[in-house]
């Protein structure tokens, strides 16, 4: 479904990214783990075309997207989540999922301004949508409450929402579990794990270990930019590059 | 009551929505049976009155057109600049080609979008300060380039004597009779209508996906554009409507004064169309009509001050800035019924 080939990523003399390859099937959980500037992030950028690689291609489903640009790749079917809590601030939440919908709105610019009656049924089909979202998320009863007025955990579930109303085949989680306690870490595990029932294919670029190892199905580890190890859970638990480069002697923190 | 102009009705079930849309209209015909028929019967034998509603309808228009780039989150200081491109359309095609104004008037408004365009795209990935300070010099550029071309414009020197707009006719129906000399009644029901049709346009616009888009431009473009938004096209968009606004205007107040100078517009209108925005409230399509209507009638009643004039309007003015940051209207909307945010 997705392949990365040779991704290398230069910002003057710091080489971010450098040579990645990986593929990845659809319906599989992959997480990219790496410490802190490994170029986890810039990977995700390179992947969603925010940023374009100096070499080396990324083609999903057969086609080369690499740096066609954020919105062509997102209408390919990849769409991204953001670190921070990024949202429409001024939105209530119904308003940003439905926004989400955007790419498959078919009516022309014209249609929107005098409500087309294909216009109108884009409406009705984002509405449904965006209900049905928010209804796998448990958000429907927070539907009118304003993106900023929204607590922590419940943004970076709006960024989720937003994400999959836009029905990606392939969506990109960056850091989804940063800052949520154990208890809403567990949910976001079964999130994830339903997103993926859904059709979805999630990518995680993640630091908490112990959701990492409980979600992931194969883990790609990132150091310095490059790939130095790729297997399941219990293989990267054993790896002892991993342990050497990536976890150091806090070693005991991957069991789980 | 203007608060329902910018309600999010696109999340309420059908029937609330189309309830939710009469307040809007209903708002719409208010202002115009005020303005088409109240105005004229209380003032319409005072023509310094009428030509001052007539400047402030216009004005208002234009001014719809930076409120729609503040809608993408940009300061637009362009806008005088793409005025002047307006003004300088019609009087040129008028006085040379003795084009009719009624086709001038939207040709000039397309025109200005079309310049708008292909400024707006490059000019539009700039954001913040460097957007409103590139904005401010275009302004100043479109009023040099019109006096560095005497053989077009006529320079310094201007276009005068603008035939006054003729008869407009339809398959030999008359529709708008030739204006005649010295009546201040037509322009100021061509400006009403406009304004009126300005403003319409923008509702629709706004409370449309497009609206919501623009918006979405304005809070993060970055999370737009993962959603598929090509974010380019949408400000472009905004943009040259906004020019449009510019370009129409321009054409109107030029064949108003019946004349055209490079300083007809400067980079204090475009100041000017900008705090008409701020001062009527940059959450409401009708914010800039407010706005326009608060300033320029303020200006008027504070006339018998004589010369403490400006400064008296200017105190006013940051008093009302200081204790209303987000215009008049946003009292209106505190006044109203909370937040949605109480929800959470």
């Amino acid at each position: 479904m997705l392949e990365v080939r040779g991704l290398t990523k230069i910002f003057g003399g710091l080489t971010a990214v450098k040579d990645l390859n990986f593929t990845l099937d659809a319906g599989e959980i992959l997480s990219i783990i790496g410490p802190n500037g490994a170029g986890k992030s810039t990977c995700f950028k390179l992947i969603a075309s925010f940023l374009t690689p100096t070499t080396g291609t990324v083609r999903f489903n057969g086609k080369d997207i690499t740096g066609i640009g954020p919105h062509a790749v997102a209408r390919h079917g990849i769409v991204r989540t953001f670190q921070e809590n990024t949202s429409f601030q001024d939105m209530t939440v119904r308003e940003a999922v439905l926004l989400g919908y955007q790419k498959d709105c078919k009516a022309s610019l014209a249609g929107m301004i005098f409500r087309s009656p294909r216009a109108r049924r884009d409406e009705r089909e984002a509405g449904d949508y965006a209900d049905h979202v928010l209804d796998m998320l448990g958000m429907t009863g927070l539907a009118n409450t304003v993106s900023a007025a929204l607590p922590h955990g419940m943004l970076r579930n709006l960024g989720i929402a937003v994400a999959l109303a836009a029905r990606p085949k392939l969506i990109l989680l960056d850091e989804p579990f940063a800052g949520l306690n154990s208890d809403e870490t567990k949910r976001g595990v079964e999130l994830i794990r339903k997103i993926r029932d859904e059709g979805v294919t999630p990518i995680l670029v993640e630091h908490d270990m112990t959701a990492v190892m409980s979600v992931s199905e194969r883990i790609v580890v990132v150091s310095f930019g490059s790939k130095i190890a790729e297997g399941t859970p219990a293989e990267i638990q054993q790896n002892e590059k991993v342990i050497e480069a990536y976890l150091g002697a806090e070693d005991t923190e991957i069991g789980l | 009551m203007q608060k329902t102009i910018s309600m999010p009705n696109v999340n309420l079930p059908q029937s609330e929505q189309r309830s939710s849309a009469l307040k809007p209209i209903g708002l719409g015909l208010l202002i115009a049976a005020a303005y088409f028929i109240a105005i004229p019967l209380v003032f319409g034998a005072n023509g310094y009155l009428l030509n001052v509603f007539t400047t402030m309808a216009a004005v208002s228009f234009i001014s719809f057109g930076v409120w729609l780039t503040f809608a993408i989150g940009r300061i637009n200081l362009a806008q005088a600049g793409f005025a002047l491109i307006g003004a300088y359309v019609t009087a040129i095609l008028v006085s040379r080609l003795g084009v009719s104004f009624w086709i001038c008037l939207p040709l000039s408004g397309a025109v200005a979008a079309l310049l708008g365009g292909l400024i707006g795209w490059p000019v539009l990935r700039l954001k913040g300060v460097y957007f409103a300070m590139i904005t401010l010099c275009i302004t100043e550029a479109c009023r040099l380039t019109a006096l560095s071309f005497p053989a077009l414009t006529r320079g310094a020197q201007g276009i005068v004597d603008l035939p006054l707009p003729g008869e407009l006719s339809l398959f030999g129906l008359t529709i708008i009779p030739a204006f005649e000399k010295g009546a201040r009644l037509p322009f100021f029901y061509l400006a009403g209508t406009l304004m009126l049709l300005g403003l319409g346009f923008m509702w629709l616009l706004d409370t449309s996906r497009v609206g919501a888009v623009f918006r979405s431009l304005r809070q993060n473009e970055d999370l737009a554009s993962s959603l598929g938004i090509n974010v380019a096209k949408y400000r472009v968009v905004a943009f040259m409507v906004s020019c449009f606004y510019a370009g129409v205007g321009g054409a109107f107040f030029a064949t108003l004064q019946q004349n055209v100078y490079p300083t007809t517009f400067q980079v204090l209108d475009s100041v000017y169309f900008m705090v008409y925005c701020f001062v009527g409230g940059l959450e409401f399509v009708i914010g800039p009509l407010v706005g326009a209507l608060v300033m320029m009638s303020s200006f008027e009643l504070l006339h018998e001050f004589q010369r403490y004039q400006t400064v008296i309007f200017s105190g006013l003015m940051i008093l009302c800035i200081l204790l209303m940051p987000n215009g008049i209207l946003s009292v209106v909307k505190r006044s109203g019924k909370p937040e949605e945010a109480t929800n959470a």
